[in-house]
């Protein structure tokens, strides 16, 4: 027999791995972001930790715009995702009968297609001769100058696009969780549809949208894919930003610094989103 | 209810043949719209593949043409980059999911310190925009001096599919009958008899799922490849640098077919299941 | 086992309609229903007066769920009529039915409070405010709940739940109230406490109460009619103390408590009374419906507890009836229960009170069954 010390230790042991993975690899790197945030210099001229607050005000004043932006884009991306999302989920629920676990397949399957060739083929459907647009001009229903690609809109539309399942899918579990008895008891007593909607199935249905929100909107506010193929200069991300500082400017210090201001504003979201809404589960 | 008399009967709303039609075909329109939303990209993409092109970046449909279908790896480095993808994602699905299937047990059955905190955790490294990882990486890399490539894309894709294998085999743990491990433990098996004959095989299918979702998301990666790749050329990195130069219909050719593959596998899966299901009931 | 002292329907309904029809308040005209090849209810004719608590009885299968159902509005008849107060609402949807449905898992909306589930009924026809509040508040003082008005149903226990429910229902005052087996979720002492309260509850408010539930017992104690039914018929519908000392058919005899049925002819009538000769050998009296003539195969139906034992010797000369070997008895907490067997295999079960034992008897020994006429009863053969 095993001693009972040793089956004390087992949980441990068995996440052990795991904990020691992210820690060094997640929380480490982010720690030492926030060391390398308060360094000053350059690759050309030395990097010196000298608790140099300066970067994240260089950061704040010069990447404003560029964060108010992200996190606009990123709302609406995340609004029209609920939007498209919420009765698609309600369809595949109600409607879908035998065929339900069927029916979330059109929903997963664009999501095997790689981000990248995904994204390049919706610049494809946008492209200013392009299917839509070409179709739209030839009808003479746009003017010939239209164009759609560089626009927020379709950096806003790509963006919701490309995040579509991490909002469909909790909405859809939380709907799928709804006793049906409720709703026959809803229309027992004297519930029209509509009402039976409105008054069960939506309130018992806002944990999933909690959790679609918040899935969709903060990756989609760190992205910089959309916003670099489909995007001129004047939609760029505050993700293309981090990215561009990090991988061609080189200038680490800032490109943490603006990194960290994201993620602190990233979590008062949530912490706001979170009150407004109360704690939910979200992991399984 | 002793009710006075004056109690009169309810007003109830008597089902208005427009309003529940419309009401009714709404959503259905709805959905449908959702669907053919969901379906364009990938519809262009399958007819791009077909496309004659001329020239560098072609989005005008110039007529059929199987071309690029005949030659599907002409283009340099596409083999090369679909290996190296190919290789690395085998191999941080397989540390991932053995990883998060370790920690999912754990987790939903014994009660730990830190069981919580590491809850967070994994909602974190799911949540948190790729952007901060992928760079917050390469800074620990660069610190610690390690030469990003091959390593670093592993060690970097095994920390974001952890969290993602925990949550599958979690979810099917939870659903999953105590009274069997109860059973055999009473028949004197001890811990790990009991998960590799009675636990493992029962939630195989969900851990199988798991790994072949942390596959596709290694496949897939960019963000975070980018950041931490060095050389190392990926068949992300290889789609994102041709398309700044010139757009292959090879790309779409490529693209199409790892979707008709992963789509086969899913509806297998899904098929399969689905008959296992059927053989269980009629037993 | 009490039996109803109200066989007679108790007028009064809430409304202030002038036009108050005196006709039954629910009626299922020829109603037919079935899925596909199966038929689940064969062409039902019931009435349901107005103010009775109607229990429909039967094993699972026998359609009395789905009886319900389509009075509720959630089935469909695939034939024939449903009438509610005279108005045809068999193709009405649930909210357009002034009945309303407990169900048997309560079905409590977890995302509101207590008030605001025995609100929702009012709210959703727009009632005001000040009398939505009165009405609830009445309702939920009625079934001892205004305590926890602001908790929420998960907080509750099943019991609670349960009168929760009730009072959601009964807050619109449905011109009848259909239970869907509701205490079967129960352990038993509660199940026993909350069916002497639903039946004072049922009096108190006046209203029709129709329950579903396959507990026979259930169904004596608290029915002023039962609806006997098994596969989409109904086999018979009459008063507990009917059904169970004068069941009609086979099937209502050996449902509603224990029987013991022994095939044999009838040879002679007396008024009300008939003399059988039972196939095994022996003959005795029983009380006897209008229509069975001698001649006539039947199944002499004596419930256990109408049993009389005698010595053989003494029975065999002096009464009627006939003789087995006892086979086993055993002690029930407060009567003997004997079983016996006859000549031809067949068993008979008789309980006995401590009193009343067979002195001297042990297994194997034969011993006379006899029992009064008025107490035994016969049963039409092959129903």
């Amino acid at each position: 027999m095993r001693s009972y010390k040793f089956n004390r230790l087992i949980p441990y042991l068995l996440v052990l791995p795991g904990v020691t993975w992210l820690t060094i690899l997640f929380l480490v790197p982010l720690l030492g972001e926030v060391k390398t945030s308060l360094e000053e210099g350059s690759i050309l001229w030395g990097i010196s930790f000298t608790w140099h607050w300066q970067n994240y005000l260089e950061a704040l004043t010069n990447f404003d715009t560029v964060f108010l932006r992200s996190f606009v884009y990123a709302a609406l991306a995340t609004l029209l995702t609920i939007l498209i999302g919420y009765p698609l989920a309600y369809f595949i629920v109600f409607r879908g009968g035998k065929w339900k676990t069927l029916l979330l397949f059109p929903v997963i399957v664009p999501f095997l297609i790689t981000y990248l060739v995904r994204t390049i083929s919706i610049e494809a459907l946008f492209a200013d001769n392009g299917p839509i647009l070409g179709w739209l001009k030839a009808w003479h229903l746009l003017p010939q100058g239209s164009f759609i690609l560089g626009t927020p809109a379709a950096v806003v539309f790509a963006l919701a696009y490309n995040f579509l399942p991490f909002a469909v899918l909790p909405i859809y579990v939380s709907l799928d969780r709804i006793d049906t008895t409720l709703l026959r008891a809803a229309e027992d007593l004297f519930a029209a549809p509509l009402r039976v909607f409105r008054k069960v199935v939506l309130p018992l249905s806002l944990p999933g949208v909690f959790a679609g929100t918040l899935l969709t909107f903060i990756p989609a506010s760190g992205d910089f894919v959309n916003a670099m193929m489909l995007g001129a200069p004047q939609n760029q991300m505050i993700g293309n930003v981090i990215q561009d500082r990090y991988l061609v400017t080189l200038d680490y210090p800032l490109a943490s610094a603006t990194s960290l201001i994201l993620m602190i504003c990233l979590v008062i979201c949530v912490a706001v989103y979170s009150r407004i809404f109360g704690t939910e589960e979200l992991t399984g | 209810m002793i009710a006075p008399a004056s109690i009169t009967a309810p007003r109830l709303k008597q089902p208005s043949r427009l309003g529940s039609f419309l009401g009714h075909h709404a959503v259905t329109a709805v959905a449908l719209l959702a669907l053919t939303y969901l379906m364009a990209p990938i519809v262009m993409m399958i007819v791009l593949s077909f496309n004659r092109t001329e020239g560098r970046f072609d989005y005008v449909w110039r007529g059929f043409s199987l071309a690029a279908w005949r030659h599907p790896f002409a283009v340099d480095g596409l083999i090369d980059a679909l290996k190296v993808s190919i290789a690395i994602a085998l191999v941080a699905s397989l540390l991932a999911t053995s990883i998060g299937t370790a920690m999912a047990y754990a987790m939903v059955r014994y009660r730990f310190i830190g069981r919580r905190a590491l809850d967070l955790v994994l909602l974190l490294t799911i949540s948190t925009p790729e952007v901060i990882m992928g760079s917050s990486l390469l800074n620990l890399f660069l610190d610690v001096k390690i030469p990003t490539g091959p390593l670093t894309l592993v060690l970097s894709h095994v920390m974001f599919d952890i969290a993602f294998v925990a949550i599958v085999v979690k979810s099917r743990l939870r659903t999953f009958d105590i009274t069997l491990e109860q059973a055999a433990m009473d028949l004197g098996a001890r811990g790990w008899r009991t998960f590799r004959r009675v636990t493992l095989p029962i939630i195989l299918p969900s851990v199988v799922t798991a790994g072949l979702l942390a596959f596709m998301l290694s496949l897939d990666d960019f963000i975070i490849t980018m950041f931490v790749s060095g050389q190392t050329v990926t068949f992300p990195l290889f789609v994102w640098g041709t398309a700044r130069i010139a757009m292959p219909p090879q790309i779409y050719v490529v693209g199409t077919s790892t979707f008709v593959l992963l789509t086969s596998l899913l509806l297998g899966n899904f098929l399969f299941d689905q008959r296992r299901v059927r053989l269980r009931e009629k037993v | 086992m009490s039996l109803s002292a109200e066989t007679r329907p108790v007028p009064a309904a809430p409304y202030r309609d002038r036009n108050q029809p005196a006709d039954p308040v629910i009626k299922l005209e020829r109603v037919r229903k079935a899925y596909g090849n199966t038929v689940v209810l064969h062409e039902l004719d019931l009435d349901v007066e107005r103010g009775e608590f109607l229990t429909l009885l039967g094993p699972s299968g026998c359609g009395k769920t789905t009886t319900l159902k389509m009075i509720a509005g959630f089935e469909t008849p695939s034939a024939g009529r449903i009438l509610i107060d005279g108005i045809d609402v068999s193709a009405s949807p649930p909210y357009s039915r002034p009945v309303n449905t407990v169900f048997q898992h309560y079905a409590l909306f977890p995302h509101m409070t207590v008030f605001e589930n025995v609100a929702f009924g009012p709210r959703t026809t727009g009632l005001n405010r000040d009398l939505t509040k009165e009405r609830v508040t009445h309702a939920l003082a009625m079934v001892n709940m205004s305590v926890h008005a602001a908790k929420k149903p998960g907080q509750l226990s099943g019991g609670q739940q349960q009168r929760v429910a009730l009072a959601r229902a009964l807050v619109n005052y449905p011109k009848a109230l259909l239970l869907d087996e509701p205490l079967s979720a129960l352990d038993v002492n509660l199940r026993h406490t909350m069916q002497l309260e639903l039946k004072r509850i049922q009096r108190e408010v006046n209203t029709t109460f129709i329950f579903v539930t396959h507990d026979q017992e259930e169904a004596m104690t608290m029915s002023s009619r039962i609806a006997v039914m098994n596969e989409g018929y109904i086999e018979q519908l009459d008063t507990p103390e009917e059904i169970y000392l004068r069941p009609k058919t086979q099937f209502v005899a050996n449902f509603v408590g224990r029987a013991n049925l022994l095939p044999g002819q009838v040879k002679a009538r007396n008024g009300g009374e008939v003399m059988v000769e039972l196939d095994s050998g022996g003959f005795g009296p029983a009380a006897a419906p209008d229509a069975v003539m001698p001649g006539d195969r039947v199944l002499l139906m004596v419930r256990p507890g109408q049993i009389a034992l005698l010595p053989a010797d003494q029975g065999r000369l002096s009464a009627h009836g006939f003789a087995a070997r006892l086979r086993t008895r055993d002690f029930q907490g407060t009567v003997f229960r004997y079983a016996l067997t006859r000549s031809d295999g067949r068993e008979v079960i008789a309980t006995l009170l401590p009193q009343h034992q067979l002195a001297g008897v042990s297994i194997v020994d034969e011993v006379w069954i006899t029992w009064d006429a008025p107490h035994a009863w016969v049963v039409p053969a092959g129903t």
